[in-house]
């Protein structure tokens, strides 16, 4: 019992690019299923390693003529109602893996192994499985043509918001996140390469300002934590809504 | 010598290892973490319920269908955590069990049939969650661990329906229970699963907040301390504007430390008494802060409650039943026996009580009796040892003196030093 109350946590920090560290992932494999089962498997970092952006999906139907914003406050009461849908929204972004270029099958070799190469399709469906699930849903709510687009609500620095008395709901701090491919210089290697949000939408949210605003990045975690299992997930992303 | 001493050392740590599992302790303290968990978790439900459809079933946002791949290995790693909801598309089962669902939890909450109605919450809660995958949080969690340490103790003993029930069956204590009614109604006293529960929740609270403190210290922004102002400038989170926060740099990077050092130490300060009041205190505090300012009320009020498991059972015991639980402390401190006898009272006269449980007394008295000839057999050896020790000394000196008398040794020779003497 002591072992599955300390482990999961413990193998969530011993996590590194290599993977887990094989000692702690050897006792893992003896309590895994019971710490899953009785949904002890979790990370416990909350607003951790930084608190982040969030995450929010907008919903577009009706040929456009209708859009909606998840979570909101306006709309799902109680509290705990509005954070189940925050959740939902964080638990699409922490899911995302970028689609892979077609010609993505000429790189197998040294550099991506066969495995690697379908745990990130693997990956890819599994967030296209998420989205058309909600895509279903808000269908079956009777609204027609449903797009989902993933938003990231940026956070000011205080400097910056004490001096220019900005607002938290500034609409230059909402960033559409698009989804499309990776490059293959992206899978080979660097993360600056994955998708970042659009350039030309992420406005500074001090334009006359060239000083960056510093925001946390997509890493962050929120006051919700990461399983072992969503770790193991193939996409790039660390966060869990779960 | 060092073998003794290492002999002893393991004694003493095996000792200490069976006084902190292994202590009998009384219920209250998980009397009272039962009703705020049976609360907690009847309101998710209620909750659950006024939006059922978007979350369990084929039409939810994450439906049946999509919620078994994700866990049955189709989408990524396969897990034990497992739902019979994502098995069920008809609604109306879906509602029944949802009913049944509600209706458990507010048994469990109110403390009746606790043994039965406890680990079907728990149970039922746990195929909720496996279901609810991608729209849970932390008080999922912490609701959820809390469930599962209270339902295999006697945690509907107190404050329960339960509790009446048993009083009605043994005609206020004139009568006995046994066999499954005296499991069903259990009485109030002192037991080894009370303390088992709440040390094994106690150790995952250590474990929670070490570990969400190292993962926080991995970041850079806890320790810019800056941290804080991130959070309470999430807008998403925000149920108090507390941004005013930003005019006063010295104030939240203060908060930001004193919670990353709080949350990595908890596991060492919480236990010494001098520090567990401070503990508990800033424990209020954070979580009292994530309740009002950012949103999330319902965790952090459990949070609070699930920190209650560092009080002990005797003070609630003491604000419950006044000058009757103090004739028991003193009972108690008469005897190491009579610690195990002094909770089995459920309220009224404590003399009328005595003879209705006597069989279960006797029990208790046995089993205190073998603890004590244990621990008398125990100190006997060691007396045994240290007579021993006392009579090789004595040998050493008489040998000391002997030598010196017929002038073999001088006053100042090496061999009176201490370390030859041990030798010797």
């Amino acid at each position: 019992m002591l072992l599955t109350i300390v482990l999961p946590p413990l193998a969530f920090q011993a996590r590194g690019a290599r993977g887990l560290s094989p000692s702690v992932g050897t006792l893992l494999s003896m309590i895994s299923p019971v710490a899953q089962m009785f949904y002890m498997d979790r990370g416990y970092a909350f607003f951790a390693p930084d608190p982040g952006p969030s995450h929010l999906i907008r919903a577009t139907s009706d040929a456009g003529n209708t859009v909606q914003v998840f979570p909101d406050l306006d709309d799902q009461w109680p509290r705990l109602k509005y954070h189940r849908h925050f959740m939902l929204a964080e638990f699409l972004n922490d899911s995302y893996q970028p689609a892979l270029p077609l010609e993505v099958s000429q790189l197998i070799g040294p550099e991506l192994s066969p495995e690697e190469l379908q745990t990130l399709r693997l990956g890819r469906k599994r967030y296209e499985r998420i989205l058309d699930s909600m895509v279903r849903h808000l269908e079956s709510t009777g609204k027609s043509d449903v797009a989902i687009v993933r938003l990231e609500h940026q956070l000011p620095d205080f400097v910056l918001f004490t001096r220019e008395n900005l607002s938290l709901t500034d609409e230059r701090a909402y960033v559409e996140l698009p989804d499309v491919p990776i490059t293959l210089e992206g899978l080979l290697g660097t993360a600056e390469a994955l998708p970042q949000p659009d350039a030309e939408n992420a406005t500074p949210i001090d334009p006359s300002n060239s000083e960056p605003v510093p925001v946390p990045d997509g890493e962050n975690k929120t006051d919700t934590d990461t399983s072992i299992d969503e770790a193991n997930q193939p996409d790039d992303a660390q966060e869990d809504a779960s | 010598m060092m073998i003794e001493s290492f002999k002893q050392y393991a004694a003493s740590w095996v000792d200490a290892w069976d006084r902190f599992w292994f202590t009998p302790r009384h219920i209250d303290t998980l009397a009272v973490l039962r009703i705020v968990t049976g609360a907690m978790l009847l309101y998710s439900h209620l909750v659950l319920a006024t939006d059922f459809s978007s979350f369990i079933g084929t039409e939810a946002w994450i439906d049946n269908e999509t919620s078994a791949r994700l866990h049955d290995g189709t989408l990524g790693e396969q897990t034990a955590a497992w739902s019979y909801l994502w098995l069920v598309d008809n609604a109306t089962v879906l509602w029944l069990n949802h009913i049944v669902t509600i209706l458990v939890t507010a048994c469990f909450m109110l403390g009746f049939l606790t043994r039965v109605t406890g680990p079907l919450a728990w149970f039922l809660q746990l195929m909720v969650i496996h279901r609810l995958l991608g729209s849970l949080f932390g008080l999922d969690q912490i609701v959820t661990y809390c469930a599962m340490y209270l339902v295999f103790t006697p945690c509907g003993a107190v404050w329960s329906i339960d509790s009446k029930l048993r009083r009605r069956l043994t005609d206020d204590g004139e009568k006995t229970l046994s066999g499954l009614k005296a499991w069903l109604f259990p009485a109030d006293k002192k037991t080894i699963t009370a303390n088992v529960a709440t040390r094994l929740l106690q150790i995952h609270l250590c474990v929670i907040y070490l570990f969400g403190g190292i993962a926080k210290a991995r970041g850079e922004l806890w320790w810019d301390g800056t941290a804080v102002w991130f959070a309470v400038a999430n807008y998403e989170y925000q149920s108090l504007d507390m941004t005013f926060l930003g005019r006063f740099p010295r104030v939240f990077t203060a908060l930001s430390h004193i919670t990353m050092f709080w949350e990595i130490f908890y596991c060492a300060i919480i236990w010494p008494r001098l520090t567990r009041g401070i503990t508990l205190a800033l424990a209020v505090a954070v979580h009292g802060g994530i309740a009002l300012f950012l949103g999330m009320m319902t965790f952090g009020i459990m949070m609070i409650g699930a920190n209650g498991i560092f009080v002990s059972p005797d003070w609630i015991r003491r604000k419950r039943l006044g000058d009757l639980a103090e004739d028991e402390s003193g009972d108690a401190s008469l005897s190491g026996v009579m610690t195990s006898l002094g909770g089995d009272t459920t309220g009224g006269s404590k003399s009328a009580k005595l003879p209705s449980d006597l069989q279960h007394r006797l029990e208790e008295l046995e089993a205190a009796e073998k603890g004590i000839q244990k621990r008398y057999a125990k100190l006997k050896r060691r007396e045994a040892k240290n007579e021993e020790r006392t009579e090789r000394l004595m040998a050493t000196r008489e040998k000391i003196k002997q030598k010196l008398a017929d002038g073999s040794l001088s006053a100042g020779d090496s061999v009176l030093r201490n370390d030859d003497l041990e030798e010797s």
